[in-house]
């Protein structure tokens, strides 16, 4: 067990991270991956590398803890709800002119001002909204596979991302990032 | 008289996720040469997908925590044979 923890440890941690976006979390479901794999360490077949097993594991922990956040939060009605309405008006016209943003990728990513305002909007967001956001955009995971695993169409995933957008748009120029006229 | 704005923010941000048809194509594009709000809403959500790509790049390393590796070890050795 020490050679699998040291060898895919910090591996199965980032990944968990990403998706679940709190330490605490992450730690707690590569626990369980490790100590799950373990006591099924018989059925392991040897046809997927251990690394692959392991990962597979892995997702479905944290597809249930997704799940069960969504389930506590009651938040399946999310979807339904129409954020568009703070955004436009009854003509469905801008309620409030939109503003240049220029900047650079490249500065952005590296600023520590945007990152605590990205993680303070991302946290503003409904969690499966948050979730789909997060694993599409910042990690680029494959559009299908993430339909299949949180059991969404492909046109509810494409409103999430649109609401999301919309809504870190706004969050983020109201931390001052793109709010120049 | 409905605007298309509305509808230009959703395009724009299916133009990330899907190839549009040439008809969606072309009426995004036509209102934006007309609509400096949508055409600034498309630039910052390209600005901000780039850069969101970028962000997960620029990540520093995370480690799993020494306490986690030696509760599991512990753990995994409790476990019956």
């Amino acid at each position: 067990m020490e050679a699998w923890v040291s060898a895919w440890g910090d591996f199965l941690f980032r990944y968990a991270i990403s998706r679940v976006q709190d330490r605490d979390i992450a730690a707690d479901l590569v626990q369980e991956t490790f100590l799950a794999a373990w006591k099924g360490r018989q059925s392991f077949k040897g046809e997927a590398s251990r690394k692959t097993w392991l990962t597979g594991i892995l997702k479905h922990k944290i597809t249930d803890h997704i799940r069960q956040q969504i389930r506590r939060r009651k938040l399946e009605t999310a979807l339904d709800d129409d954020p568009a309405s703070p955004w436009f008006q009854d003509d469905h016209s801008w309620r409030e002119p939109q503003r240049a943003w220029h900047d650079s990728p490249d500065r952005l990513a590296h600023d520590k001002d945007f990152r605590l305002a990205l993680d303070d909007c991302l946290s503003h967001l409904p969690a499966r909204q948050r979730l789909v956001f997060i694993l599409r955009e910042i990690n680029g995971d494959d559009s299908e596979e993430i339909c299949k695993q949180y059991d969404i169409s492909t046109t509810n995933l494409h409103v999430l991302m649109h609401r999301a957008r919309l809504a870190l748009r706004h969050c983020l120029q109201s931390h001052g990032f793109g709010a120049s006229s | 008289m409905n605007h298309f704005c509305q509808q230009a923010s959703r395009l724009a941000s299916d133009k990330l996720e899907r190839r549009l048809s040439l008809n969606e194509s072309l009426r995004l594009n036509i209102h934006c040469l007309i609509c400096s709000s949508c055409r600034h809403y498309t630039a910052a959500l390209r600005l901000l997908h780039v850069t969101l790509r970028k962000t997960h790049e620029a990540e520093p390393p995370q480690k799993l925590p020494a306490a986690t590796r030696q509760q599991i070890i512990r753990q995994c050795k409790e476990q019956p044979e």
